[in-house]
């Protein structure tokens, strides 16, 4: 009972303060990016060999993707945890996990026996361990929801792109008349 | 009938709501909704602007991804005297049937293979009966903390310009490190081929010098455009088979 008020306590008050969610789920998923990068960039080879294992791709493009993805992934992590170009860095992320997600299920579909290269590693699974083709889905497609809700709702307090408004917004009008203008902040 | 103040001056600031509002504060109502239009468009501008910074940096991260990885790629490598016409393996034997063996000398799965089959590998490869072609690769680099899959591979390479692969690959089986530790040393390679007949100096320096690091990039690169996907992976005239002992003799009797 108690943790039960306890979530729909936190529920209410992350409705009441949606930019403090949206700020969590760029924490969360600017973190994520950052792991899945670094744990592939030292090794660009075996992340060209994961994206060429689904066999989804033509070699040359699974090239590009396998080398430029760990990059990318880095790189959209830091500006999600700046909170820098929220929306467009939440639209990429959508964009990359839907592609995850469908290579997974078309991986699972046919039944490909990999390594999902999700954090490094890919390739062929050995004799004696089996696929993680589940997880790895429920995993996507939580990060997915996140990002939809982050580029529906990109307003996120501690952000970059906060700060960058407050920078440009004029100082409001002073009123003679008493008038008191409402805050800046919707 | 239409409100005649409206359909003559819509301006907001003479609205019915400004009804018995003093004129200054119509004004500052004005001027505050002015300065509102105006912080609104900043900020749209700047969003802009930051959205378009932010998409350059992401092209120019892929770019530089890209890079990094093409300037990596093997090239002017030197490669292993007995290799096939692609480059990607290393030769034994001529005989009609060919047997390619994809293998990572850290895969304990390679070894199980190795173990139950190089008995038969060498009664065939006396027997005249297949051509060997063993391409060592280096997918397991990140399992050791010194790039063993490259070292052992490479080493491999060096045995087989001295005539001797088959006995240094059943010797680095035999002595197969755990994955996750620091694998063999140049130096333990070295006294490893020492047991099996490879004392010249060219060997010792080929080891240490990783004359061959590169070709096995080259060959574990291949093997994946290839289609390979694992290690141990079989082939024997082209159709893979599984890597087992029966399944190599019914593949090679088949095929011979």
């Amino acid at each position: 009972m108690k943790a039960r008020t306890l979530a729909v306590d936190a529920g209410r008050w992350l409705t009441r303060h949606r930019q403090w969610g949206a700020t969590s789920a760029r924490v969360v998923l600017g973190g994520v990016w950052i792991y899945a990068g670094v744990s592939k960039i030292s090794d660009l080879p075996a992340s060209v060999r994961a994206v060429e294992a689904y066999e989804l791709l033509p070699l040359g493009l699974a090239e590009f993707v396998g080398a430029a993805l760990p990059f990318v992934e880095i790189t959209i992590g830091l500006f999600l945890i700046a909170g820098f170009a929220t929306r467009l860095n939440a639209v990429v992320s959508t964009v990359l996990l839907t592609a995850f997600v469908i290579g997974i299920a078309s991986a699972w579909a046919r039944g490909l026996r990999i390594d999902c290269g999700c954090f490094g590693g890919g390739g062929e699974l050995g004799e004696g361990e089996s696929p993680s083709y589940g997880v790895d889905l429920a995993r996507d497609l939580g990060l997915l929801l996140l990002a939809g809700l982050l580029a529906w709702w990109p307003a996120s307090r501690l952000s970059a792109d906060e700060w960058t408004a407050h920078l440009v917004t004029p100082a409001p009008p002073r009123s003679r008349a008493g008038f008191v203008p409402a805050s800046p902040r919707k | 009938m239409r409100n005649t103040t409206q359909r003559e001056a819509p301006r907001p600031a003479d609205s019915p709501r400004n009804r018995g509002k003093s004129r200054r504060a119509i004004a500052a109502q004005k001027a505050y909704e002015r300065w509102q239009q105006v912080a609104q468009e900043r900020r749209r501008r700047a969003s802009r602007t930051t959205t378009i910074i932010a998409a350059l940096v992401i092209l120019a991260a892929s770019l530089v991804g890209y890079g990094i990885f093409d300037s990596q790629r093997p090239r002017n490598f030197v490669v292993p005297s007995a290799v096939t016409a692609d480059r990607d393996g290393l030769v034994i034997g001529d005989g009609p049937v060919t047997v390619d063996i994809f293998l990572d000398f850290l895969c304990p799965h390679c070894r199980d293979f190795d173990n139950a089959t190089h008995d038969i590998i060498r009664d065939y490869l006396d027997e005249g009966r297949i051509q060997l072609v063993l391409h060592p690769l280096n997918i397991l680099d990140r399992a050791s903390t010194t790039d063993y899959s490259t070292r052992a591979a490479a080493a491999a390479a060096c045995a087989s310009d001295e005539g001797r692969l088959l006995e240094f690959s059943r010797v680095l089986f035999e002595n197969q490190p755990p994955e996750g530790g620091a694998g063999l040393s140049d130096s333990e390679l070295i006294e490893l081929g020492a047991q099996v007949g490879l004392v010249s100096d060219s060997f010792a320096d080929a080891v240490t010098d990783g004359r061959y690091w590169e070709w096995v990039d080259y060959v574990t690169e291949q093997a994946a455009k290839d289609g390979v996907r694992g290690t141990p992976t079989v082939f024997v005239n082209g159709t893979p088979i599984q890597p087992s002992r029966e399944a190599l003799i019914t593949a090679v009797d088949t095929a011979s």
